[in-house]
């Protein structure tokens, strides 16, 4: 333990450089946890780009890592009420968390994410689902639309 | 998308990586494609995998009554047999509104999966009909089925039909069915040979007076059926089964591999914790213990199971307390049980006792005066030493009893044909059925059937024991311990054709045994003639009296099973009276299982064939001890399950 504490550099799609613990993220991402075991990541010179998280929901992934990894020890009901908090973003954030969590293969925060998005649909009208998730082209044909208002009108 | 695939598989890298990166080029897709979506955040373009784990996640209701219909893409999803292969249809709680045809829902989802359906959850609206669509569509592939709260809805027959046409089944849930009998758990742990995951939890309405009535009530018959017929299992939870310590031993013998055991509240199981806590120590990773009270947190159905809830209402300090003076008293009259293993041997008495009367009476009739020469004669044959082996000891008695015959036939030529009045027996048989009949209402009933009650009859009344009423359970033990003590040396040797000797004494004073009167109990047909049926006279068998079989059926299901009497199926026949020389008891059960050892053996150890020795009463005792003696024979550890199922 005397050894100083292993860092690696992540890279946002804005070439902003994040300084991480390298034990948080080998605990929670699938996909760094394979680089640093098979080698492919050197830690004097190379950074790992990740080209599809901006910097802000980078910034949000690191924190859950890091919240995660040091406070596993907490009560359960803390940790639900932090997950509620980090999680009370607008749906726009909730695509890119979810992206993000995809890419890097974090399993936890991705149960998390679908969680929340079942609870968005469940129990919803149609067009309140339309709206949540911004659908705006349904891609039905208005007669379509139409039949499927006529037939099942407490959907929508 | 597949044209994209093949792009970016081949493409030259201009700046190829530093590491291996693209495990899923199609999940991983390219820098500027994501830039243009960013401005928009289409949820459209979210990847399919994740779109399905999404829809896996609201379950199947869900997503068919609204999301298909959210938009084109979804649709599109949903109508894809590679959604379905999975179908979740749990209700959970209760449905906001009942108008959905579920059932016929449900069909559809089981149309458009094509047969690719591996895993399917339905909750009660689950019909016959639809378990034959089930089968019928897709059993071939179906790897895990969930019956939730199917209560009495769905026959066990349909569910065996099920089962064999799912013969990859790996896990099977019937939580809340309570239509399921034991046998059609046997008949589904023979169909699946590979499940690996039963779950089958109870939770019947239960209250304050119910739990005091139910603890009293085990019932093991679903254990012996799942040790029985599912060797595989890996995982089993049981919540709120009525198994007690026989019924978890059965399932840790029969289910070598179990990893993981939910046994919580079954509150039958509590009182020999610790034994239960020795037996699964190191063998199963995760044991849920049947402690009272135990959390139900993560058990799907509901949070608080009805005891819980009971607890609740009732005071829970109150039930506790009641709860352990039950577990003590349990635990008080097993201790009693194993110490004196009397009750089991006075129910068999009670029988005897019945059967004596019958014998007797025949006897008197039958043979009238020579019982005293047969007697003679029988002294001076039975005391010589026949301790060297038990076969040589049962051929002895098989000629002995040859001559014996012999002799009857010379002297009494009666004997072969029947007299003609059978009248003695029959108001024993009579006294048999209708136990609790005064002696009037026996001679209203004989007259009735045209026969006059006999001299014989009305000299020995008080001879006849009656059937112990509901209270007699104490009653009946010090009868017999008086009739037990009537046993003397001038006794008078009674023989039920070739059943046991019986030493009884017409004195009525008592007596202790004597030491030179041998107790002998008839080793005749393998030595299962003893055990048969307790009065093997051509009557019993003529009226069916089934009151006097012991093990006759189980006898005839094992010969119809292909056991073979004498090779395969031996018996053992006890008195309890030899318990005072349990040595040479001992020495014969010894040489009656190392006969059976040794002549499966020699079949070539084909493991179909065990050799079963039934054994009568009190004698489960003397096979366990013989059995903790000679428990590295593997033979023996088979038989065990079968010599004791009495």
């Amino acid at each position: 333990m005397g050894s100083p504490v292993k860092k690696i550099m992540l890279c946002s799609s804005e070439k902003e450089i994040f300084s991480v613990e390298e034990q948080v993220m080998v605990q929670h991402s699938v996909i760094i946890n394979n680089m640093i075991e098979d080698g492919s990541y050197n830690h004097e010179e190379s950074k790992i780009p990740l080209d599809c998280v901006d910097s802000k929901t980078l910034k949000k992934v690191i924190d859950y890592c890091t919240h995660h990894t040091h406070h596993h020890n907490d009560n359960q009901e803390d940790l639900e009420a932090w997950d509620a908090q980090f999680l009370n973003v607008d749906s726009n954030g909730l695509y890119d968390l979810l992206m993000a969590a995809n890419y890097l293969e974090i399993r936890n925060l991705l149960d998390l994410i679908y969680g929340t998005i079942k609870n968005m649909i469940k129990g919803k009208k149609i067009d309140e689902i339309r709206r949540i998730f911004n659908i705006k082209d349904h891609g039905f044909t208005p007669e379509e639309e139409e039949q499927n208002r006529k037939e099942y009108p407490h959907f929508y | 998308m597949e044209a994209e695939f093949q792009r970016r598989l081949f493409a030259p890298e201009s700046s190829p990586p530093s590491f291996s990166w693209y495990t899923n080029p199609l999940l991983r897709r390219p820098h500027q494609e994501r830039q243009e979506q960013r401005s928009s955040r289409n949820w459209l373009h979210l990847p399919v995998e994740l779109i399905l784990i999404i829809f896996e996640k609201l379950g199947a209701i869900e997503v068919l009554t609204s999301v298909q219909r959210v938009c084109m893409l979804w649709r599109t999803i949903c109508k894809d047999p590679y959604t379905w292969r999975v179908i979740n249809m749990r209700v959970v709680g209760f449905p906001k509104f009942m108008d959905y045809q579920l059932s016929s829902l449900c069909r559809r989802t089981i149309e458009r999966s094509c047969g690719l359906l591996v895993d399917i959850s339905i909750d009660y609206f689950a019909t016959e009909d639809l378990l034959n669509d089930i089968a019928n569509f897709c059993g071939s592939r179906l790897r895990r089925l969930r019956l939730n709260r199917c209560y009495y809805r769905i026959s066990p027959k349909v569910l065996c039909d099920l089962a064999k046409k799912c013969p990859w089944l790996k896990e099977l849930d019937i939580t809340h069915c309570y239509c399921i009998t034991p046998s059609f758990l046997e008949s589904f742990g023979q169909a699946c040979p590979l499940l690996k995951t039963f779950k089958f939890n109870y939770d019947r309405p239960l209250d304050h007076y119910y739990i005091s009535s139910r603890l009293r009530r085990t019932n093991n018959e679903y254990a012996y059926a799942i040790a029985r017929s599912m060797p595989q299992l890996r995982r089993l939870q049981l919540l709120g089964s009525t198994l007690d310590y026989d019924g978890l031993h059965a399932i840790l013998n029969g289910c070598p591999h179990l990893e993981s055991l939910d046994l919580r509240h079954c509150i039958n199981c509590d009182t020999k914790r610790e034994i239960i806590i020795e037996m699964v120590q190191g063998r199963i990773m995760n044991f849920r213990l049947s402690i009272l009270g135990a959390s139900t947190i993560d058990y799907e159905f509901c949070s608080l199971l009805p005891y819980e809830e009971a607890m609740r209402d009732w005071g829970f300090n109150a039930l506790v307390e009641e709860w352990h003076m039950f577990q003590a008293r349990i635990k008080n009259e097993k201790i009693s049980k194993l110490a004196l293993v009397k009750y089991e041997d006075e129910e068999v008495w009670e029988d005897i006792d019945m059967i004596w009367v019958t014998v007797k009476n025949k006897r008197r009739h039958r043979f009238g005066t020579s019982i005293g020469e047969e007697k003679r004669k029988r002294k001076t044959l039975e005391e010589k030493p026949s301790a060297d082996s038990a076969i040589e000891a049962s051929e002895k008695k098989r000629k002995y009893h040859e001559s014996i015959e012999e002799e009857k036939q010379d002297s009494h030529p009666l004997c072969e044909v029947r007299p003609p009045q059978l009248s003695p027996p029959e108001e024993s048989l009579l006294r048999l059925r209708f136990p609790h009949c005064t002696q009037d209402e026996i001679t209203r009933r004989l007259r009735r059937l045209g026969k006059e009650p006999t001299a014989s009859f009305t000299r020995l009344p008080t001879a006849l024991p009656t059937r112990p009423s509901l209270s007699g359970r104490f009653a009946l033990s010090r009868r017999m311990k008086a009739f037990l003590a009537r046993i003397s040396r001038d006794s008078l040797l009674m023989e039920t054709q070739h059943r046991n000797i019986i030493v009884f004494n017409f004195s009525g004073y008592t007596e202790t045994l004597d030491q030179k009167s041998d107790i002998v109990v008839l080793e005749d047909d393998h030595g299962l003639y003893a055990i048969d049926i307790l009065d093997p006279s051509l009557l019993t068998k003529c009226i069916h009296l089934t009151e006097v079989y012991h093990f006759h059926d189980m006898i005839d299901m094992l010969v119809g099973c292909g056991y073979k009497k004498g090779t395969t199926l031996l018996g053992y026949g006890y008195d309890f009276r030899q318990s005072n020389r349990i040595d040479k008891l001992m020495d014969g059960l010894k040489a009656k299982l190392l006969l059976g050892s040794s002549i499966t053996n020699k079949s070539q150890n084909s493991s179909a064939t065990s050799c079963s020795p039934l054994s009568r009463g009190s004698a489960r005792l003397c096979l366990e001890v013989l059995l903790a003696v000679l428990l590295e024979d593997s033979y023996l550890q088979r038989s065990l399950c079968k010599g004791v199922d009495d």
